[in-house]
């Protein structure tokens, strides 16, 4: 499709990001007294609260979606973005079949595939009429969930298996910064994993299982670092492009958290300066995932009365 | 048969420095068009300035079809007074119209490109719509230089080869 062609597109979305929240209106709504009062601020930006927090949240990521939707001129052009929330909702279908319980609630959207379509299939177990990305995860995480227990091992082989398709779905897509935005997620999903499997002393097997390859760094050397401990993995990653994960790494979970979502909207940054093709669209969508984020932490911190310097430090840096 | 092939070669001139620019303009009023609905359907009060810049490109199919009249002046093809031109003279009146024909037809497509990208400044700050429009009047200077140089090798030649009578 030709760039051309989201000339419209790309326009509307121009004049939403005006109404994105900016980081003036981020600190305005950090430094308000309290819970009430945050959340008086962000009705003003947009947030409506008639069916409390999640309602909306989930209100203005509708709302993204919905524009999104109508302007996109390939209906399918952000599915690299969207797979993931399609293979979250597969391992909680899976997890609600194992132990029984109702998964309403948890799912992630926007998706790909409607979760309420996929969840007979995967309670009747007609695993070949699955959309065909999921097979294979869904068949390799339920012979894991049902056979061993082993939850955290069939999380990861989905987790995987989203990543390798992002990836795919990326290069389907034939852009360069989508391409670069899939193989960052790829790694820095495989940062984490094998920073964790050091922390729990998992063995190099899960570790193939569970890590995705990428163009950052070879899959098998990362593996080897990681099962030599802690310092050869760091020392190890100062010699990948994600040497400056290292730092965030080792100061907490959530610092990581943020280096994560912060490098991947500085790739999309560069949406901000181009007028034609979907990059734009893709940067909108991940700058209302990051103000959506912001705001629940917001949310979270105000209620439990955190001090305005600890939510800073977690707060996502805004796409305006 | 001389003279029948110089009015072709100068048909074929004056529809070139017409037709293409023309769909330069076309394709290029269009594009920033689209930009321009994309804007409004947000925010109709930004219509005015949208409307600038989607003007812009079209300016080409007017140099275009100026050069065309001229032409067809000039030769003396319009008023049915064609002096008895060669095949070769008719042949460089089509060439002084190419200047025209050519650079009007990719400066259009490309100062719609800047125009529909200062679409998106007006989205975003309606201020510095100024900026935005001074971008793509930029590109319009090369469609300015080629419709004067198609002019003046119209004039040169009709000095040279004898104007109609």
């Amino acid at each position: 499709m030709k760039d051309t062609e989201y000339t419209f597109a790309v326009a509307r979305i121009r004049v939403n990001e005006t109404r994105l929240m900016d980081r003036q209106q981020l600190n305005a709504a950090i430094g308000a007294a309290d819970y009430a009062d945050c959340t008086r601020r962000l009705r003003e930006y947009g947030y409506d609260f008639s069916l409390g927090d999640a309602g909306a949240l989930r209100g203005r990521t509708d709302a993204m979606w919905e524009l999104l939707q109508s302007v996109l001129p390939d209906p399918h052009g952000l599915d690299s973005l969207l797979v993931k929330n399609d293979f979250h909702n597969l391992k909680v279908l899976l997890k609600a079949l194992v132990s029984e319980s109702d998964p309403d609630g948890l799912y992630l959207t926007p998706s790909i595939y409607d979760p309420e379509a996929l969840r007979p299939l995967v309670y009747e177990r007609k695993n070949d009429a699955l959309p065909l990305p999921l097979q294979h995860a869904d068949r390799s995480a339920y012979s894991i969930l049902t056979k061993t227990r082993f939850a955290q091992l069939g999380d990861s082989v989905i987790d995987r298996a989203a990543l390798e398709w992002q990836i795919k779905l990326a290069e389907k897509a034939d852009h360069p910064v989508l391409s670069e935005l899939a193989e960052a997620d790829a790694a820095l999903t495989d940062i984490k994993i094998l920073y964790r499997c050091v922390l729990t002393g998992k063995a190099p097997s899960f570790m193939r299982r569970a890590v995705c390859a990428c163009k950052a760094f070879d899959k098998e050397a990362a593996i080897e670092a990681a099962d030599a401990g802690m310092d050869p993995l760091l020392s190890f990653l100062h010699y990948t492009p994600y040497a400056d994960a290292v730092s965030a790494l080792t100061e907490s979970a959530s610092a990581f958290e943020k280096y994560c979502d912060d490098r991947r909207l500085s790739i999309l940054a560069a949406g901000k300066s181009e007028a034609f093709g979907i990059l734009p669209l893709a940067a909108y969508y991940y700058a209302v995932q990051t103000e959506v984020m912001n705001v629940r932490i917001l949310l979270a911190a105000k209620k439990n009365g955190l001090p305005e310097e600890k939510i800073r430090e977690r707060m996502r840096t805004p796409y305006v | 048969m001389s003279n029948s092939l110089a009015i072709f070669f100068i048909i074929v001139g004056a529809v070139l420095a017409a037709g293409l620019p023309g769909m330069g303009s076309a394709r290029g009023t269009s594009l920033v068009g689209q930009a321009a609905a994309g804007v409004v359907s947000e925010d109709p009060s930004k219509f005015g300035k949208v409307l600038i810049l989607q003007v812009l490109p079209a300016t080409q199919g007017l140099y275009g079809l100026l050069i065309a009249i001229l032409t067809l002046s000039f030769t003396g093809l319009m008023g049915g007074n064609l002096p008895a031109y060669t095949w070769q003279q008719g042949l460089a009146f089509m060439a002084a119209d190419l200047p025209m024909a050519v650079v009007g037809y990719f400066s259009a497509l490309h100062q719609a490109k800047a125009a529909a990208a200062g679409v998106g400044i007006v989205a975003k700050k309606p201020n510095e719509s100024g900026k935005a429009i001074t971008f793509a009047a930029l590109v319009e200077t090369y469609a300015i230089l080629a419709l004067l140089i198609s002019v003046l090798c119209l004039n040169g030649l009709t000095n040279t080869f004898g104007a109609a009578a």
